[in-house]
């Protein structure tokens, strides 16, 4: 592998932009480079994170999963809903709503990998379906009244460190290792360049396909219940458009959506992007209608930067 | 976009169509039965679920089919449903209306139609021109919540409100009603505002950001109870419940259990149940050609611990 500035550029350019918002949010609000609101950024960003990294895997085989933010309220629902005081435990609840995105998602997988159809279709018809399995199971309801230990996972502290950072941080790690580190995650990589030439070349492209999906519908799941138990309620409305965030974040990170390039570690910074904004413009009281300006604006901007700096030298 | 895929497609419109003839065959059978069509906002929302739980107590009660539709918070799903309504024989209409500005049509169609319409819940631009409103006044929750916390305050302090989504109808009310107390209270200083979108999630991330600002906050107003209790749980995790209250507006159960336990200092309860059977009263009577006044006030009441 060659480093040339420019390689390091294109490779770093998204550092330096997270960075570059960093130190201008520092300058202008004194309590940004607290721990407590670092903390606080971190335990914000876990959600989108989660369902982020297993988006890169299918963006990275040029596919796309828009059911995530569906079968995250999907998981959401069944996992409350068997975590009452009394119940089975949160372990049953948590096993449930991974186990119901991670169905889900093969659903995804076979269809798209042994049917061939587009991508953007099937989890397009999954988002509409698992929202509304959801607001079946639940009767359109919220699920309430939740058990001490299911408040936990996300409100409880490791070490000092909030248990939905740690959950994001193992899954991110995780997720780098199996996609820079195994030879799974190199199909992954071969299916976006080329599937056919994949296939050719003896690669088991369906079966790396369903894997794919069924990993990021998990993760969804995943996801699904940091949130719900962050905010204690199951709703069955909740994570309308997640998955346009996760989507976000793995671009401003530099995967393409064509597929065949990308990094776990750029789709953090993605995410921390997004997460470092919203806390930003928070804690500098920024105007609602305006926020919603300075996030896209941010946004683009993030990805011009990247690509011109990549480009200079 | 979900939407688009399913409504308004022209399958959906043969199965209504069969429903209608269903029901007005069943209702050739027996003596004379009322059809009431109901056209509701969007039957994901908890508040709305309730309302329609209230229509369908009332209607069996008075021996009325109802046919029901879900316009999912589109108001031109709406729009289309009430046309539906209208064309295959409802007797009377219930709309609770999405939007002010974009469910109006689906009251010239029905005055078009010589079909009675009641609104509920919700009002829209050309409300005179409906039979009947039955429901609460957004602003007047506003009022109440705003109030309360002024009442708890002495009316002095630091607050911070959460928004409801920008735009819509109850926000834009309940954020007037608020204003309109606080603008009685010279020492009171509004150091925060945002919108959270109903969201609990959002309002949770929203108040943790606000307490890592180190900004002072004696109480928050929460234009819902979802996201009042979202801002709970962030006060809560900064063990800072004993200084800054927090109301909300809708009393949802999880908000009253939270009202119970002395966490969320009140929240204002809109009656959906007393919304929803007066508006099947007043939709019968109207198809039966009886007199009814046209505005229908529920009105809103406090709830605190000590009620």
């Amino acid at each position: 592998m060659k480093t040339t500035p420019n390689h390091l550029f294109q490779r770093y350019g998204i550092y330096g932009v997270l960075v570059l918002l960093v130190i201008v949010l520092a300058i202008v609000s004194p309590v940004f480079l607290t721990g407590a609101n670092i903390i606080n950024i971190l335990r914000q960003v876990a959600v989108n994170g989660i369902i982020a990294v297993g988006m890169t895997l299918v963006i990275i085989t040029g596919g796309i999963d828009l059911s995530s933010g569906s079968l995250l309220a999907l998981s959401a629902v069944v996992a409350t809903s068997l975590a009452h005081p009394g119940g089975h435990g949160a372990g049953l609840a948590v096993a449930a709503g991974i186990g119901v995105g991670l169905a889900m998602g093969t659903v995804n997988g076979v269809l798209i990998a042994r049917q061939r159809l587009p991508p953007f279709i099937v989890t397009l018809g999954m988002m509409t379906a698992a929202r509304g399995l959801a607001l079946v199971y639940t009767s359109g309801r919220p699920v309430i009244d939740l058990s001490e230990g299911y408040d936990r996972i996300g409100g409880g502290y490791l070490l000092g460190i909030p248990v939905p950072v740690i959950v994001f941080a193992g899954v991110a790690v995780l997720g780098g290792a199996l996609l820079h580190g195994t030879r799974f995650g190199r199909y992954v990589y071969a299916i976006g360049g080329n599937e056919l030439a994949a296939r050719v070349s003896g690669v088991g492209t369906r079966g790396i396909l369903i894997r794919v999906y069924a990993l990021s519908g998990a993760l969804a799941g995943l996801a699904g219940i940091v949130l719900s138990s962050r905010v204690m309620s199951g709703s069955p409305s909740t994570g309308v458009g997640y998955e346009l965030d996760a989507i976000a974040a793995v671009v401003i990170g530099g995967t393409a959506l064509s597929g065949g390039t990308g990094r776990i570690a750029g789709t953090i910074a993605g995410a921390l992007i997004i997460g470092v904004m919203n806390n930003g413009l928070d804690l500098l009281n920024v105007s609602s209608y305006w926020q919603q300006v300075a996030k896209g604006v941010i946004i683009i901007l993030a990805l011009l930067l990247d690509k011109t700096s990549s480009r200079e030298k | 976009m979900k939407n688009s895929l399913l409504y308004p497609g022209r399958a959906w419109r043969w199965v209504i169509f069969a429903a209608l003839v269903l029901t007005a065959c069943h209702r050739g059978d027996r003596k004379q039965r009322l059809v009431i069509g109901v056209s509701y906002q969007n039957l994901q929302n908890e508040f709305i679920i309730n309302l329609q739980d209230a229509v369908r107590a009332r209607a069996r009660a008075l021996g009325a089919d109802l046919v029901e539709l879900d316009a999912q918070g589109r108001a031109e799903t709406q729009i289309a449903q009430v046309e539906n309504l209208v064309a295959f024989g409802a007797d009377v209409i219930i709309l609770s209306p999405c939007d002010r500005e974009g469910s109006a049509p689906a009251v010239d169609i029905a005055r078009r139609e010589h079909k009675p319409i009641v609104l509920v819940n919700g009002m829209v631009a050309n409300t005179a021109k409906a039979d009947a409103f039955v429901g609460s006044e957004d602003t007047e929750a506003g009022r109440i919540a705003a109030s309360y916390i002024m009442e708890l305050l002495g009316g002095k302090g630091d607050i911070a409100i959460i928004h409801g989504p920008n735009g819509h109808s109850a926000e834009v009310l309940r954020s007037q009603g608020i204003r309109d107390v606080l603008r009685r209270y010279p020492s009171v200083h509004v150091v925060a505002e945002q919108t959270a979108n109903w969201d609990r999630a959002q309002a949770l991330a929203l108040m943790e950001n606000w307490l890592a600002a180190g900004r002072h906050i004696d109480a928050v107003v929460a234009q819902n109870d979802e996201m009042a209790l979202g801002a709970l749980k962030a006060i809560q995790a900064a063990h800072r419940e004993k200084d800054i209250r927090v109301v909300g507006i809708d009393a949802i159960p999880d908000a009253l259990r939270a009202v119970a336990a002395h966490q969320l200092a009140g929240t204002v309860f809109q009656d959906a149940r007393g919304q929803g059977t007066l508006a099947v009263d007043v939709a019968v009577r109207l198809a039966r050609h009886l007199a009814v006044a046209h505005d229908n006030y529920i009105p809103f009441r406090l709830i605190t611990p000590n009620n």
